[in-house]
């Protein structure tokens, strides 16, 4: 090994090492915490466990009257996912306008926002985050209490979670494109909404629909978890599957669900594509 | 009066430790009046643009625009002054991904609805005017044609188009002719000068022309480290004056200046 002569020396080189050796640090005590022991996968009775129930997938269930009812309840799920997603964007859309820095008046020349309209972002902000911070299998654990079991408490349960994860990324989204389209209009005196109409929504379009539309796909996945606490869908079908230890049933539903998530990424793609 | 300056100061990003970008400006602007500013980069010309567009907040002086001071105001009161004038960046800030006519229908967003925004998003609500707009500027025929297909030239020329549908009474227009030949630069020039005097309209160009700024304008204030350091009538300037400005700072200085530019080397330049 040669040494590197002392004007070549990299100034980042021992920062970027001691940063390393902090990051393992503070990583091992949460691996054994997590109790991560990934060995017991591979012992000799996990395997033959893992062996049984994998073969009882094949083949696939496929009865007509099985479909049938794989058709309708991934139909529900899905009905279920974009009425969620729709009610979400429906709060997201005006809490992002509101929590965007970008769009405030009052900072142009100082710098600084004015108090009441800080307080007011900063309030709305909170609000997003309690949204987010409770998963959706606890709002529907909680609203299947309430409006009682079926697809609603699901729906409800998406579009508030999903508000708050949509409103923070749209904002983030906003905050990180590029700023001189906006500022421009905004010091020629037009208004918050138009401005964001004209300024930021023509650049970065694509990547809020290509968020949207990701989040639609986690909407579905969401949904069938929630299934399985009783809110309709596919999940309620797979949590019955799976309890009865129907291994072809549960692979005909996993197949469904591949195809579901392909789906919405080539219709994520094709949404860029016409936004590019 | 439409800009009036007493002793104005003005620091970077309104942040109250940066160094100054203005010191001390003292400036007198009629309604109507056609000016270009001129000095070496980093001079401080952006800053004046900006004070005067209400976009930077001076940090002592009196500044008033149309007799009224816009920063004792409410935010809304300043906002809709800010929708009687019309600040053109030097880098064109239109999104790539925008059609032409949407961006050169942006300048009438101050008088439009949201709505009406909205609508003229889905269709242009005005598409003859958008045109006319771009007529004087060669470039009808890119009316519907996306903004990042343009040249950096025709960008900066839809940008001027945009100036020349918005309702301002004050045209404050950063270097608008640092992507444009020669010959462009005096017809684009033209067509902003026709356009403010047919509006009775204040021009206040930044130019690094200066050939252009003492030929066209009738007034040139030229502006080094912050200060005015020339106003007058373009007949009363001479080479000197010019040579004087854009003297470079390494250059042999006499005593007498030397202790203005030792302080303002810590000043950072922004053009």
């Amino acid at each position: 090994m040669t040494t590197t002569p002392a004007h070549l020396h990299d100034p980042a080189w021992n920062r970027r090492i001691t940063a390393c050796i902090i990051a393992l640090v503070i990583l091992w005590p949460m691996l054994v915490m997590a109790e991560f022991k990934p060995w017991i996968l591979f012992d000799a009775q996990s395997l033959q466990a893992t062996w049984q129930f994998l073969t009882s997938f094949f083949p696939p269930a496929h009865s007509l009257e099985f479909l049938y009812m794989v058709a309708y309840s991934t139909w529900e799920t899905i009905a279920m996912a974009t009425a969620g997603m729709t009610l979400a964007l429906l709060g997201a859309i005006p809490m992002t306008l509101i929590a965007t820095e970008r769009l405030s008046i009052s900072r142009l020349g100082t710098g600084r926002m004015a108090r009441c309209s800080m307080l007011l972002r900063q309030i709305v902000r909170w609000l997003l985050i309690l949204l987010r911070s409770v998963p959706e299998l606890v709002w529907a654990l909680l609203l299947v209490r309430i409006v009682g079991l079926g697809p609603t408490a699901g729906v409800i349960a998406i579009a508030l979670t999903y508000c708050g994860m949509l409103g923070k990324v749209y904002a983030d989204i906003i905050e990180s494109s590029d700023p001189s389209a906006c500022d421009g209009l905004l010091r020629n005196g037009s208004g918050r909404l138009s401005a964001f109409l004209y300024g930021t929504l023509p650049a970065s379009a694509s990547e809020l629909v290509s968020y949207t539309v990701y989040r639609w796909e986690c909407a579905i996945r969401g949904s069938v978890v929630m299934g399985f606490v009783g809110a309709g869908g596919l999940g309620q079908r797979m949590d019955e599957s799976m309890k009865m230890l129907a291994g072809d049933e549960l692979a005909t539903m996993l197949l469904v669900f591949i195809v579901l998530v392909a789906c919405a990424d080539s219709v994520s793609a094709m949404l860029r594509r016409r936004l590019e | 009066m439409t800009f009036h300056l007493a002793s104005v100061s003005v620091r970077h990003d309104g942040a109250a430790q940066s160094a100054f970008a203005l010191r001390e400006i003292t400036l007198s602007i009629q309604q109507g009046e056609q000016i270009a500013l001129i000095g070496p980069s980093g001079a401080g010309k952006t800053s004046l643009l900006h004070t005067l567009a209400c976009a930077l907040k001076p940090d002592a002086g009196n500044f008033r625009l149309f007799d009224k001071n816009p920063w004792e105001s409410s935010s809304t009161g300043r906002h809709a002054l800010r929708s009687r004038l019309f600040l053109a960046p030097q880098t064109p800030p239109l999104p790539p991904r925008q059609r032409v006519v949407n961006a050169v229908l942006a300048g009438a967003l101050p008088q439009w609805s949201v709505w009406q925004a909205m609508r003229s998003l889905i269709k242009p609500v005005d598409p003859a005017r958008a045109y006319e707009a771009l007529v004087p500027f060669n470039l009808q025929d890119k009316l519907y044609a996306r903004v990042d297909r343009l040249s950096g030239g025709e960008r900066q020329r839809c940008g001027m188009a945009r100036a020349l549908i918005s309702q301002a009474e004050i045209f404050l227009v950063d270097e608008p002719l640092s992507a444009l030949d020669p010959t462009l630069s005096i017809q684009t020039l033209q067509v902003l000068q026709r356009e403010a005097a047919s509006r009775n309209a204040t021009l206040i160009c930044s130019l690094h022309q200066v050939e252009l700024a003492r030929s066209h304008f009738a007034r040139v204030i030229g502006l080094r480290d912050g200060r005015v350091v020339l106003d007058s009538a373009s007949s009363a300037i001479t080479d000197d004056d010019i040579a004087t400005l854009y003297r470079n700072r390494h250059d042999v200085i006499p005593e007498s200046e030397q202790a203005s530019v030792t302080d303002s080397t810590s000043a950072i330049p922004h053009c």
